[in-house]
């Protein structure tokens, strides 16, 4: 079956926190305008914050943050190589995003004092209020979706994204495969903006399980990709991101942190301390992971989190924030273990290798429009590059909803090529169509497994190039997957997602010759920070092999 | 099983299966009961615990190490 549905003025990929903002933003701006949001699940619960959030990490608060000191501190974190117009822009609107949160139903305590009750991270704990964190009470996705639903915002879920389809003249529509009824749908529309997540599946996490991994599973790389695949740059492709995390488990090991906990090592010596020196998320995440890499250099690993000097207060605290809105199924895995939070002590490790243009700093290259480098298309959330979280999701996507509308306004009816569209159904049918096949899981494990031998830390120049060897040779197993249900035709689109963001590491890998951010591209070859050449981007492109190629650019305003 | 359905709970709503970010369930039209088809592709989030009317689903945790 296939279908072209309405055409649409915007048309929004993933409705997750960015893409709800997005979409909100559209209408708003435009009432007439047809804004439609496109999900791979439900909006309701779709994204990285299906069950909430329990705080902000970044918000400038009037009278208590500045936006300059949020640009200097991401800025800083990010050694020099990201867009600080895109940090500034999200600096400056997002008090008013609070307040808009606030007014659909968002709870942000306030203190005795009647001011919002705010708190360091961890990694502030020195600095100035550079970057302010708010706590967040409610279910905030379930708000998102009553806000969508409340302004006649066109919605389809359970409807991945395949592809954004472009022509020289830009943006012109999407296609995808609604998963419930087989149907294959192209949808024309004047702009696209890409809200679809982070590359959440990309490194292969210790336990061995698939979707055992930090961030959400459907964010499988599909931003990145689409984006890719669309024409557009993108930058930063070689940071590649770690979380630390309570070990074997999903959650997240330096929250513990910020309500006083500490990190110790097998000899139960504190081994954190010194090393934490600046004021900066990332630059502190260097120095942990430097941190806990001695001690196991050292033979004083594994490390753990040592939550006994906790109060009874700050252990409730704590419990509470772990166990509702940052991961419910926390207290399943400590209660498996008899794990007690202020008794006893918590490996924690280093997460698998993860893209994230929130929470890190590799993404879609976006201007501070939220405009990529094709005409109509937008991105925003952990697939776009803006080192500012989940705030930064929800500004980006506000900014790209409302420039998105305007230029619609102006352009001409979008006029799709017949051939790409039977070209693409034709991928994504596929799979379903042969009587047998490698199914797609298999495959998934494969450039997992070869991220984490080849691509990943420490990177080297012929391990690189062993992984682009291994690499090309799974994108010839592309055309053998079987797909056994739609279900599984989902994945198929999404592994060849994961295959594009492994391509585009492994490329801009390659390209920075010098190592930077730590272990996030430690090159052995080239083991030292060499800001007098590599202050700059790696741009990361589709050639016309459907391989990614590079080149080296200067940073905006940098 | 790693997601429990309690079949005596169940109402065959298809709420789990409409909300699950990463397309776990699916109804049983037959039995008009929802299933954890793709229970294996769970992320353990608990979103269909919480979003069950009738309470009748339990996620246990994946075979993790150690």
């Amino acid at each position: 079956m296939s279908q072209t549905t309405k055409r649409a003025d915007v048309a929004i990929v993933g409705g997750g926190a960015a893409g709800c903002l997005a979409a909100i933003a559209a209408k708003e701006a435009n009432s007439a305008a047809d804004v439609v949001i496109v999900e791979k699940a439900s909006i309701r619960r779709g994204g990285s914050i299906a069950c909430g959030m329990d705080a902000i990490n970044v918000v400038v608060i009037p009278g208590i943050s500045k936006v300059e000191d949020l640009v200097r501190a991401q800025m800083s974190a990010a050694q020099g190589i990201l867009d600080p117009s895109v940090v500034r822009a999200v600096g400056e609107e997002s008090f008013g995003v609070l307040q808009d949160l606030e007014s659909w139903g968002a709870k942000f305590p306030h203190n005795e004092q009647g001011q919002y009750e705010t708190f360091k991270q961890w990694s502030a704990r020195d600095s100035a209020a550079a970057v302010t964190s708010i706590s967040m009470e409610g279910d905030v996705k379930v708000i998102l979706d009553r806000e969508v639903e409340k302004r006649g915002i066109r919605r389809m879920e359970h409807a991945p994204v395949t592809s954004i389809h472009a022509t020289g003249e830009g943006a012109t529509g999407i296609s995808g495969l609604n998963i419930r009824t087989g149907e294959f749908f192209t949808l024309p529309a004047k702009t696209v903006i890409i809200a679809a997540g982070s590359g959440a599946r990309f490194g292969l996490p210790e336990t061995g399980v698939l979707h055992a991994i930090f961030d959400c599973p459907a964010c499988a790389g599909d931003s990145y990709s689409l984006a890719f695949r669309a024409g557009a740059g993108l930058v930063n492709m070689e940071c590649v991101k770690h979380y630390f995390t309570v070990r074997y488990f999903n959650g997240p090991g330096l929250a513990p942190l910020s309500h006083g906990s500490r990190l110790v090592n097998a000899l139960g010596q504190a081994f954190l301390e010194k090393s934490a020196s600046g004021d900066l998320e990332l630059q502190n995440y260097m120095d942990l992971f430097s941190a806990v890499q001695r001690e196991y250099k050292e033979g004083r690993g594994p490390v753990y989190i040592d939550t006994r000097p906790l109060s009874p207060n700050k252990v409730a605290e704590l419990e509470r924030c772990f166990f509702t809105t940052e991961r419910p199924t926390f207290k399943k895995f400590f209660e498996e273990r008899g794990v007690k939070i202020g008794r006893d002590l918590i490996e924690g490790n280093l997460s698998e290798a993860v893209l994230c243009g929130g929470h890190g700093i590799n993404g879609i290259n976006v201007n501070a429009k939220a405009e990529t480098n094709v005409k109509g298309l937008y991105a925003t959330g952990d697939g776009a590059a803006n080192a500012t979280s989940l705030m930064g999701a929800f500004v980006l996507g506000r900014i790209a909803g409302r420039e998105a509308v305007a230029f619609a306004s102006k352009s001409a009816n979008p006029a799709l090529e017949a051939k790409a569209i039977e070209a693409e159904r034709e991928r994504v049918l596929a799979p379903l169509k042969r009587a047998e096949g490698i199914p797609p899981i298999l495959l998934e494990r494969k450039i997992r497994q070869i991220v984490n031998l080849y691509v990943d830390n420490p990177k080297s120049g012929p391990k690189l190039l062993t992984a682009q060897m291994h690499l090309s040779r799974l994108k010839e197993d592309v055309s053998r997957m079987k797909a056994a249900d739609l279900h599984d035709a989902m994945k198929a689109v999404e592994v060849q997602a994961i295959l594009d963001c492994a391509d585009m590491v492994t490329a801009a890998s390659l390209a920075r010759k010098e190592s930077r951010w730590g272990i996030y591209h430690y090159r052995v070859d080239f083991p030292k920070r060499d800001d007098e050449n590599w202050k700059k981007f790696v741009v990361v492109k589709r050639d016309r092999s459907g391989s990614a190629t590079t080149s080296v650019e200067p940073i905006p305003g940098g | 099983m790693q997601i429990q359905i309690d079949p005596n709970k169940c109402n065959g709503c298809g709420v789990c299966a409409d909300i699950c970010p990463v397309d776990v369930f699916r109804l049983n039209e037959e039995k008009k009961l929802a299933e954890a088809r793709y229970e294996t592709d769970c992320w353990y989030c608990g979103a269909c615990e919480g979003d069950c009317p009738t309470q009748a689903i339990y996620v246990r945790l994946p075979y993790l190490l150690p």
